[in-house]
């Protein structure tokens, strides 16, 4: 390997770590034929401009990974819209609606318009959405259905106990919800062409 | 029904990086390197891309179905460690409608601007 490649390996490295594991050699192999047909100064000119332009913009992108992002983010959303609920329930009304509207706040951010564009293609997102909103689903009714037989069983209900069945039923069924809606509006994955398209 | 991920509009418009690629993949299935100089050649040495923008390109494609990596190596004595792409019968039909797209459009500038020079 000449030292022209070694420098771009180790250039490479900047960029984010799955999409090195896949394609560095390769880039590094081409960087090296690029130095041989253009010789060095071409090809550095050309490749630095590449990696000021791409580096940064594959960071965002790996950032904004469906998977990750997507699920920090709800996570972080369901978990103020319950604190906020909570707080609704056992402390006042304001704190628990300035909650609520971060955790709004999160989700109009994470489906922005600036975020998708941005995001990279999720061919599994309607799969993904539909077995999160089954999950969330299985959970509201199954938490719902233990509520109701404490219930019926038991008068000893403490403000706790209430807070936290009302507190699981809302965050699991607006999250089943909006998990269903979304799955709706995805399309379905284009990984399986039909033939002679 | 026909699945709306198939449609080939729905990719419209191509970004221009992508639309290079999946024009030099028409010329047959070729390894990163060989699509980087086919998008020179193809665009008279205007388009010259790196290897980041030519692998975040592929990459993307193919997560898309337009381009698939192949096995087959086209021809003896090639690298057997590099990687071959070539154009899925989605990225075709994509390929297709944004050229279109971009002749119609060249038809209707022609036209108007014929019309302001008049």
């Amino acid at each position: 390997m000449t030292r022209h490649a070694r420098a771009y390996r180790a250039l490479v490295r900047a960029y984010p770590r799955r999409f090195r594991a896949e394609f560095a050699d390769e880039m590094v192999r081409d960087f090296d034929h690029l130095v041989r047909d253009l010789g060095p100064a071409r090809s550095w000119s050309r490749t630095l401009l590449d990696l000021a332009v791409t580096v940064p913009r594959y960071r965002l992108e790996s950032f904004m990974e469906p998977r990750r992002s997507t699920s920090a983010l709800t996570v972080t959303a369901t978990a103020l819209a319950a604190l906020g609920i909570v707080a609704i329930l056992t402390v006042d009304f304001a704190p628990g609606i300035a909650l609520i509207l971060v955790a709004a706040g999160v989700v109009v951010t994470q489906r922005s318009r600036l975020a998708r564009s941005i995001r990279p293609p999720d061919p599994d997102r309607r799969r993904r959405l539909v077995r999160r909103g089954a999950i969330l689903a299985v959970i509201c009714v199954v938490s719902t259905t233990l509520a109701w037989i404490e219930l019926s069983v038991s008068e000893n209900w403490h403000g706790g106990k209430v807070v936290v069945y009302n507190a699981l039923f809302f965050v699991t069924a607006i999250g089943a919800v909006v998990c269903f809606v979304g799955a709706i509006r995805s399309p379905a994955s284009a990984a399986s062409p039909p033939a002679g398209v | 029904m026909e699945n709306p991920a198939h449609d080939p509009t729905r990719f419209l418009p191509l970004p221009q990086a992508q639309y290079h690629v999946l024009v030099a993949l028409t010329a047959g299935e070729m390894h990163g390197y060989a699509v980087m100089q086919q998008v020179e050649a193809l665009s008279d040495g205007v388009v010259r891309m790196g290897p980041g923008t030519l692998y975040g390109t592929l990459k993307r494609l193919v997560d898309t179905g337009l381009a698939e990596e192949t096995e087959e190596r086209p021809a003896e004595g090639d690298d057997a460690r590099r990687r071959y792409y070539r154009l899925t019968g989605l990225g075709r039909a994509v390929c297709i409608a944004e050229s279109d797209r971009l002749a119609d459009l060249a038809t209707r500038s022609r036209a108007n601007l014929r019309i302001g020079t008049a």
